[in-house]
């Protein structure tokens, strides 16, 4: 009998040590999200201003600043949502637009002179780098969590206390290829 | 530099009984238990106490055998589980490093003048920060609170349990990054402080915001340069929001594990994981042995 119990007191033990470890991986994926979002929140606090300012320069880019203009709001829309899959494809569709848009800035002597523009291109491209690195951080730490809620014994204990997957924040094809320079220039 | 004010050419007895003592002292209890010779050790109390002993010793080895398998699992799952990141993202929070430990900026040498130079040497320097260095970033390491969990390396000398400059290491701990934006000069601060500033010098406040030209500042005029000061105050932050931090790493939040170590993680991760399957069948056989008996 006390065989018994003993082993039982063992294994209940061993289930909260899971159960935790759960709860730790939950946190860490929670963590890594916050961690991206409050620098896509500053990188879209950012883009109004390079707006405007390429506004005064580049009368004959409408369609180019409107395509930005665009892709800022879904991206917004998209993080009220929550909606990861929507946040990967604006954010795409964001990029390319920037990209296009810093392109052209090139045929604009002014605007490329302008402290401003340098200012607001460089903070832009500084949070860009830091959102592909927490964004790579965010997807291990998720991934780790999908990997051990579908593993045997975690799986029963995800199972029972409802643990979710987390969607990855994924890298398109766009984003895959190298830069058409070529292509931008196209106007 | 040396942290209890010794004379660094102090006896060899003193520096030898704090190399071996640091695995126990700074590296815990529970990873010096994952140790080959301390499992081995262990192994043998078992089996002399089923032999020889009454069953209040046997229930307690089986209660601690339990608990280094829980303890031992949690670090496994700890090293295997959090996700490495790279210091330039400047994640906040609780993460895993790798990187090049180095000497912070302008200090050339550090440690035993009879050694070469470490970073962190058991005894004699155990709180001084110095960094991790990954391809785009670097981290500040107070070792301080740390769970030191080092093997000799062929660095300098086979036996010395230190951390050398350009040693690879592994970090778990919670990253925090320092900028204008977190540090007492916060956005309440800068106002407080131009008002302050203003206010010591009369004449150029009044030029400011004395707009009637009465000689003193009415509620009005208070309210403006308040918000010219809070609009600085805004301007400033989001300044530095843009300046590169100074990431550190001191602690971690939780009672989650901090740990500097110069064993690569998966090494240490089977270590753990195999030492927690020993001492579960440790746990698991005296309770066989008890029911059969």
């Amino acid at each position: 009998m006390i065989t018994f119990f003993a082993m039982l007191g063992g294994l209940i033990v061993w289930i909260i040590v899971l159960y935790n470890h759960l709860v730790m991986l939950k946190n860490n994926s929670d963590k890594a999200w916050s961690n991206i979002d409050v620098l896509l929140k500053q990188r879209n606090e950012e883009l109004p201003k390079l707006i405007a300012v390429c506004k005064e320069h580049m009368q004959y880019e409408q369609e180019t600043l409107q395509r930005v203009i665009a892709a800022r709001s879904r991206v917004e829309t998209a993080l009220k949502a929550g909606d990861m899959g929507s946040i990967g494809m604006a954010e795409d569709q964001l990029r390319l637009g920037l990209g296009q848009l810093f392109a052209v800035a090139e045929d604009y002597p002014e605007l490329k002179a302008s402290d401003a523009f340098l200012q607001l291109q460089m903070r832009i491209t500084t949070l860009e780098d830091n959102i592909a690195d927490r964004r790579e951080f965010y997807n291990d730490s998720a991934n780790l969590n999908n990997t051990r809620i579908e593993q045997f014994p975690d799986v029963l204990i995800a199972r029972m206390f409802s643990f979710r997957r987390y969607r990855l924040m994924s890298f398109t094809t766009l984003e895959k290829h190298d830069v058409d320079i070529a292509a931008n220039f196209k106007h | 530099m040396f942290s209890k004010q010794q004379s660094p050419f102090l006896g060899w007895s003193y520096f030898l009984r704090h190399q071996y003592r640091v695995l126990w002292r700074k590296g815990g209890l529970v990873n010096a238990m994952a140790r080959p010779s301390l499992l081995l050790t262990w192994a043998l109390c078992g089996y002399g106490l089923i032999y020889s002993t009454g069953t209040v010793w046997l229930w307690l080895f089986a209660l601690l055998s339990l608990s280094f398998a829980l303890a031992l699992y949690q670090r496994y799952r700890l090293l295997v589980d959090t996700a490495t990141s790279a210091v330039s993202s400047s994640a906040q929070g609780y993460v895993a490093l790798q990187g090049t430990a180095r000497l912070p900026d302008g200090e050339y040498t550090r440690g035993l003048p009879q050694l070469p130079v470490t970073l962190w040497l058991p005894g004699y320097i155990e709180d001084q920060p110095f960094y991790l260095l990954d391809d785009a970033g670097r981290c500040l390491l107070y070792p301080e609170a740390a769970d030191i969990v080092i093997q000799p390396s062929n660095h300098h000398y086979h036996w010395l349990q230190a951390i050398y400059p350009g040693q690879t290491l592994y970090v778990l701990g919670d990253m925090r990054t320092y900028t204008g934006d977190n540090t007492r000069h916060g956005y309440h601060y800068r106002v407080s402080e131009l008002l302050a500033r203003w206010k010591s010098n009369s004449f150029n406040l009044l030029g400011a915001f004395d707009k009637n030209g009465d000689g003193r500042l009415c509620a009005e005029e208070w309210a403006v340069a308040v918000k010219s000061a809070q609009q600085l105050a805004r301007e400033a932050q989001a300044e530095n929001r843009y300046k590169t931090g100074t990431h550190i790493i001191d602690r971690s939040s939780g009672g989650r594990l901090f740990m500097i170590s110069n064993i690569p993680p998966d090494r240490l991760a089977t270590r753990y994981r195999i030492a927690s399957g020993l001492y579960s069948a440790a746990w698991l056989g005296v309770l066989v042995i008890y029911y059969s008996a």
